[in-house]
């Protein structure tokens, strides 16, 4: 009976001890930071009514939050200067003034407090896009891939979204070639974002 | 060749100078025609192109548009006779030292705006003094020879807004070549200089800082127009060459 007391108060002890312990916690509010050699930023616009034409941006910098709840936030920047069509002369009709007018307005970011998990693997970021000087609220649709812990060498636990958002680029105040019909209005971006645990 | 619709919309700005031109006849002594018809003008095409602009713009080749009807007030001013030298002078170099700083104000230090902006007081007094020594319609036809190249240099400087909007330019100084062989003792020096160069300079500016028109460019476009001269034919043949190789360095750039 002595015996039996002893082995329930340490398997209890032991169970008190595993929980208490910092490895076995689990953080309130995960930090990710963005991992720009596996992330993605592409977009898509119509050409003359013909194609979709599809670009890239080839930087991006930047955190999310992600809590226990499925709140979170986010907080990215793209360098308009890393804008790549696989064409010199038009990335640098990009970065003129008859679009991202990259001189004056060098970056594009997106701010979030209010990434929100609505369920089966789908988040939603509700922010405020800003570029060419322009702010506007945006929601960008968002499904998590995954979660895993690559170990020390590949920078420990890693988690990835894809996501899509469409606007009008005039809303942004770049209305170049909408009225010939030479290229479209409306914007598609495709992301795929993979973070860091800090 | 610019897209028929582009044409169309430029045809404007030579539209509403063509107009100006009419409606100021019965004042053609004074030559307030001229500012209105290039400022005006430049800008009845801008907004055929790009919309009304917002205020306070926010991209800088916004204001492009403010600055040919700031050049066309300013131009009236410079016209009238009640107003003293001083004050002629004052109001237009203030102002086209201004659009240096409200064009490059949020991308480039105090010291080189200041620089900027002495380069343009230079520019268009020596345009002023150049000018007033030229009648006739040699004048606005070196200055729509100049705008007219400085469309191509834009498009290969890689802005086709930019050279558009030096298209409405040109388009807008193009009545005046009629009206000044109607009228052959037309001078710019006093308002038309001031409206054309408050739109030239900062628009040839805004292309070589926001866009890729060489420097080299920028600089002999903003130079050529002192190419005018009495003997017409060849003032315009000297533009043609110095515009023509700010195309030039702009296509080999």
């Amino acid at each position: 009976m002595r015996v039996g007391i002893s082995v329930l108060l340490v398997a209890v002890l032991g169970v008190a001890a595993f929980l208490a312990s910092p490895s076995a916690s689990l953080p309130d509010t995960e930090t990710y930071e963005v991992d720009a050699v596996h992330s993605s930023i592409i977009f898509r616009i119509n050409h003359a009514g013909v194609s979709n034409f599809y670009g890239r941006f080839n930087a991006i910098e930047g955190t999310f939050t992600v809590a226990q709840g499925g709140t979170g936030s986010v907080s990215v920047t793209i360098p308009v200067d890393s804008v790549d069509t696989a064409n010199e002369k038009r990335d640098e009709h990009l970065k003129s003034p008859d679009f991202f007018s990259a001189e004056q307005f060098p970056e594009i970011t997106f701010k979030s407090d209010a990434l929100k998990d609505i369920g089966g693997n789908k988040y939603e970021a509700k922010g405020t896009l800003t570029m060419h000087g322009v702010s506007k609220e945006v929601t960008i649709a968002l499904e998590r891939i995954g979660t895993k812990d690559l170990g020390e060498k590949f920078g420990g636990v890693r988690t990835g979204f894809d996501g899509t958002v469409t606007f009008k680029r005039s809303d942004f105040g770049m209305k170049y070639a909408i009225d010939m019909g030479m290229l479209g209005d409306e914007i598609k971006l495709f992301l795929g974002i993979e973070g860091i645990r800090k | 060749m610019p897209p028929a619709e582009v044409l169309i919309q430029i045809g404007y700005a030579a539209a509403v100078s063509a107009a100006a031109l009419l409606f100021a006849w019965p004042w053609r002594e004074r030559g307030s025609a001229a500012p209105v018809a290039i400022g005006v003008g430049a800008a009845a095409g801008l907004v055929a192109l790009r919309g009304f602009p917002a205020f306070w713009p926010l991209d800088a080749t916004e204001l492009l548009f403010h600055f040919a009807l700031l050049g066309a007030a300013i131009g009236v001013v410079e016209t009238s006779p009640r107003v003293s030298t001083a004050v002629r002078g004052g109001l237009g170099g203030l102002a086209v030292a201004g659009s240096a700083w409200a064009i490059l104000r949020t991308v480039d230090p105090a010291w080189r705006i200041a620089l900027v902006a002495a380069g343009f007081l230079v520019a268009w007094s020596a345009l002023r003094w150049r000018v007033g020594r030229v009648e006739g319609y040699g004048v606005p036809l070196v200055l729509m020879i100049v705008a007219g190249a400085g469309a191509k240099a834009l498009e290969y400087g890689s802005s086709g807004l930019l050279a558009q909007t030096a298209l409405a330019l040109a388009a807008a100084t193009a009545p005046l070549v009629v009206y000044a062989v109607l009228r052959p003792r037309l001078s710019l020096a006093r308002g038309g200089v001031t409206a054309f160069t408050l739109v030239a300079l900062p628009l040839w500016t805004c292309g070589a800082r926001f866009a890729n028109l060489p420097l080299e460019s920028a600089a002999l476009l903003a130079v050529a127009p002192l190419a005018a001269q009495r003997r017409a034919w060849v003032g315009a043949l000297v533009a043609t060459a110095a515009s023509g190789f700010a195309v030039y360095l702009a296509y080999a750039a």
